[in-house]
């Protein structure tokens, strides 16, 4: 028989690699480059610090470190270099060595540190200037418009005392004379300093220093227009520019240290207008000699960036890599002595041949003179589980490893959870109107899965994406169920033929029949409605009694099926291990415990539908365990049932002891055999294995605590047979999430866009489509989907796996380049 | 009767799927049992939901009662 894809996972061996010293690097790379082997830890009491290429290593992080700042200074700068395309192999570009990338790594960095000490340089030195022009200019229209002031006084003074200097002598102050003669004297002794002060601190900047003054000074400001670079942090800030004047030497150290306190810039300033305008010219040429190196300098470096942008994906992807080949290295044993490298690994079977060729080619590559000795070990440890999956059969198999990874090679509920978990949530989603929609969004994501797959998405369009595969599938499932359940937008559809009810008087149509109201239709044919649900159901009195009976019983008999499924699949896995013992006393009496029980609850729904009797089976179920013996009466399907109770009640009885008690005995019974046998069969089997490797653990006693193994197996029962009615319970989420589901759409549909429709207003009607719309995508397509789909999770992690899958195995992890990601920088 | 013509549907669904996967979809032994596996899940499950149905209707026990006018 052909082995099924995903069923068992991939067989595995533990594999040995003898690598000489000189090809290490060349083989462990080449098999990354494969990514088929997963190298194990041979080293793991070793610090990373003890470990053979812990300077390599260290060497690579420090790389790394580099070209992420280079990364950061590009992006810093705003630009968009061109990115060489990426090689497929860049490892194998020789002309490239890392100790020559390491050398160029620390001239660019020592290049771009000089570069970026001397632009910084420049730039405060260009802030600076641009405030002492700003300065000038400012302070200057202070100065001349106070000495134009003055001017205009002493002008006038000067009009009347020509003009009129009889008639105004009287109004002339007296001491006028004298203050002329002193204000030299004065001005000699009146300060001022000027510069710039952020606008945030002007206010308290003044009111500081009227405070620190006593009030003996004069503040002038005037604001800057637009925002200057602040020469200290290179940002930019609103500022003012001011002039203070105060009078004495104390209250200049003053006047400087508040300036300095508040981060004011002072700057000199000339009192003459002429040496005034002489600097303000000084300036303006020397700020632009200062942008004409500025410029130079940024073009400068803009050349080095696109230079280091053009190779910087390159060399980060390099660098990774060999940084995890170092890591791997790392993992080998050495032997000093033979100057050699030992390095152990699960591999796929499969994979061998193309193991071998990838070693073959790294020692032809490194021109090495000896081969790498390939070697299976035989070892009593359990692979990893590896899956071969695809891009649609990923998504499944990751719902299938949330809840466990499987157990090395046991059957794997994935091939079955493909179909059954879109198809489960489909029961609890049945609306092909939904579905479609959710079809849509699914096939976006699907025919655009090349662009969407090379771009960053979001975290929960990631999810989506990631499986867009299981939206796709639970969209068709959907579609599907929604035309059982016959629903679209909760409306129903006659597309298979017509209703199978009619009025019990034929002269009437079914709409204006008089008793449909109180007595109700009648069915008149011997077939139902063909496919799904009879749209006459829907809107009657009678619809939700009906339904719910339906959705109920459906929920029992698709939960049976599922376990039943389940149970089967523990066969498989008891054969495939070749274990008769739970073949004989674990899925024999479960098989049975379950059907005598539930099957048979599940055969009285189906014949009970059948017949079209009444009897009641809850009923029926509850008095086969009271009172097996008792005659049903009308609640009687078919002969003997009372007979056929007895014997499936006495089958139910004897499956818990057969579950409990046969295996640990029997398993209590080989184990003191073996120990017995042991003092004789040594010498038997060991001369066939002795060409083959072994491992440690191979000799380690086995231990039997049979009080262990007792409960562990009644644990197990208990579980099985409470389980069996749990899990049947379970299963009605199916029914009250699809009633949920059913009811919310017809409420959506009834109370929004029916109300909104039966006004004519258009613009009402719009309003009320609109709100249905996001309802509709909020509610039932967000909302509704989710939780659907978390049910439907529930129900195969727990209820379907719980019968056949133990989940406890390890993943398969082979070391690959193309698994490496930007956290590996780190 | 037509629970077992549409149910023949199903199986001839399941046949012309099981061999559409073989023949157009040919993917090697091992990938196509899977595929035909997954086909004829899918089959049961429809089969099973669709069977269901129609068994409930069949002779159903309470009949569609309109709601009047106005309810």
């Amino acid at each position: 028989m052909v082995a099924m894809d995903l069923f068992r996972s991939e067989e595995m061996s533990l594999v040995q690699l003898i690598i000489p010293a000189e090809s290490a690097h060349d083989t462990v790379t080449y098999l990354a480059e494969l990514g088929l082997l997963q190298f194990k830890d041979l080293n793991p009491d070793k610090s990373p610090f003890q470990r053979t290429y812990a300077n390599q290593v260290k060497r690579c992080g420090e790389m790394a470190r580099k070209l992420r700042y280079f990364h950061d200074q590009i992006a810093k700068a705003g630009q968009t270099p061109s990115y060489r395309p990426m090689l497929d192999r860049p490892m194998l570009d020789k002309d490239i060595d890392l100790d020559e990338l390491e050398s160029k790594l620390t001239d660019l960095e020592a290049e771009l540190l000089e570069i970026n000490a001397n632009t910084d340089k420049l730039q405060r030195t260009h802030s600076e200037l641009t405030e002492l022009q700003l300065v000038l200019e400012k302070a200057g229209a202070f100065f001349s418009s106070a000495r134009n002031a003055a001017t205009t006084v002493q002008q006038q003074r000067a009009d009347t005392e020509n003009g009129s200097s009889i008639e105004e002598a009287i109004d002339r102050p007296l001491l006028q004379e004298q203050e002329m003669q002193t204000e030299p004297s004065k001005q000699a002794r009146l300060g001022f300093i000027a510069g710039v002060v952020p606008k945030a601190k002007a206010a308290s900047f003044e009111r500081i220093l009227f405070r620190a003054t006593r009030g003996n000074m004069f503040l002038k400001q005037a604001p800057i227009e637009e925002p200057v670079i602040d020469p200290a942090t290179g940002e930019k800030v609103e500022k003012i520019v001011f002039v203070v004047f105060f009078a004495g030497e104390r209250a200049k150290t003053k006047v400087v240290k508040i300036c300095e306190a508040f981060g004011a810039n002072r700057y000199p300033f000339p009192e003459d207008p002429n040496r005034q305008w002489q600097m303000k010219s000084e300036v303006e040429s020397r700020l632009g000699e200062l942008q004409n190196t500025l410029d130079a300098g940024m073009h400068h470096r803009d050349n080095v960036f696109n230079n280091i942008g053009y190779n910087l994906e390159q060399w980060t992807v390099m660098v990774r890599r060999e940084k995890a080949v170092y890591h791997t290295l790392n993992m080998l044993s050495i032997d000093v002595t033979r100057k050699c490298l030992v390095a152990e690994g699960w591999c796929p079977v499969s994979a061998k041949p193309k193991i071998q060729d990838a070693l073959q080619r790294a020692a032809y590559d490194s021109n090495s003179q000896v081969n790498t000795i390939f070697q299976v070990l035989h070892t009593k440890e359990s692979p990893p589980t590896y899956f071969e999956t695809n891009k649609f059969t990923n998504a499944f198999q990751e719902i299938v490893e949330a809840y466990g990874v499987g157990r090395y090679q046991e059957a794997n509920p994935g091939c079955f959870t493909i179909v059954t978990f879109p198809f489960l949530f489909a029961v609890m989603f049945g609306d092909w109107g939904h579905g479609i929609c959710l079809l849509l969004g699914a096939l976006y994501l699907v025919l655009s899965e090349k662009r969407l797959g090379k771009q960053k998405l979001g975290d929960i369009m990631e999810m989506a994406y990631g499986g867009r595969y299981v939206i796709l599938l639970m969209a068709i499932f959907s579609i599907y169920t929604g035309f059982i359940y016959n629903e679209f937008f909760s409306v129903p559809f006659g597309i298979f033929g017509g209703t199978a009810y009619r009025c019990p008087d034929p002269a009437y149509s079914n709409d204006a029949c008089p008793m449909a109201s109180t007595s109700g239709l009648e069915k008149y044919r011997s077939d139902p409605y063909e496919f799904g649900v009879d749209p006459v159901w829907h809107g009657s009195r009678s619809e939700l009694p009906f339904t719910n009976s339906l959705k109920m019983k459906m929920s029992i008999l698709l939960g049976i099926s599922q376990m039943n499924l389940g149970i089967v699949l523990s066969y498989f896995n008891a054969r495939y291990f070749r274990s008769a013992l739970d073949v004989w006393y674990q899925f024999i009496p479960q098989l049975l415990f379950l059907n005598a029980l539930f099957g048979y609850l599940s055969f009285l729904i189906v014949l009970k539908w059948c017949q079209g009797s009444k009897p009641d089976l809850y009923h029926v179920m509850i008095y086969m365990f009271l009172s097996p013996m008792e005659d049903l009466g009308e609640n009687q399907l078919f002969m003997g049932q009372t007979y056929v109770q007895i014997v499936l009640l006495v089958v139910a009885m004897v499956a818990v002891p057969w579950m409990l008690f046969p295996k640990p005995l029997i398993l209590r019974k080989q184990h003191i055999q073996k120990m017995q046998g042991r003092a004789y069969g040594v010498l038997g089997g060991s001369d066939t294995e002795s060409t083959d490797l072994e491992v440690d653990g191979e000799h380690e006693e086995e231990e039997f605590e049979f009080g262990e193994v007792l409960v562990h197996q009644m644990i197990h029962t208990i579980e099985f047979v409470l389980g069996a009615v749990s899990n049947t319970a379970s299963y009605l989420r199916l029914w009250a999430l699809s009633l949920a589901h059913a009811q919310l759409s017809a409420v959506f549909y009834d109370r929004v866009l029916m109300f909104a429709w039966e006004y004519s207003n258009p613009v009402i009607r719009l309003i009320g489509l609109v709100v249905f719309a996001f309802v509709t995508f909020g509610v039932l397509l967000l909302m509704e989907t989710l939780s659907a789909f978390l049910h439907a999770l529930r129900l195969h992690w727990v209820e379907f796996q719980n019968k056949f899958y133990q989940g406890d195995g390890y993943k398969f992890h082979p070391f690959a380049f193309k698994t490496l990601t930007e956290e590996d920088d780190m | 009767m037509g629970f077992f013509l549409i149910s023949l549907y199903f199986v001839l669904t399941s046949l012309v799927g099981s061999l559409c996967v073989k023949v157009c979809y040919n993917k090697g032994p091992s990938t196509n049992m899977l595929n035909v596996v997954l086909v004829n899940t899918a089959v049961i499950c429809c089969w099973l939901m669709w069977a269901i149905v129609w068994l409930a209707q069949w002779k159903p026990l309470i009949n569609p009662v309109l709601k009047a006018e106005g309810e």
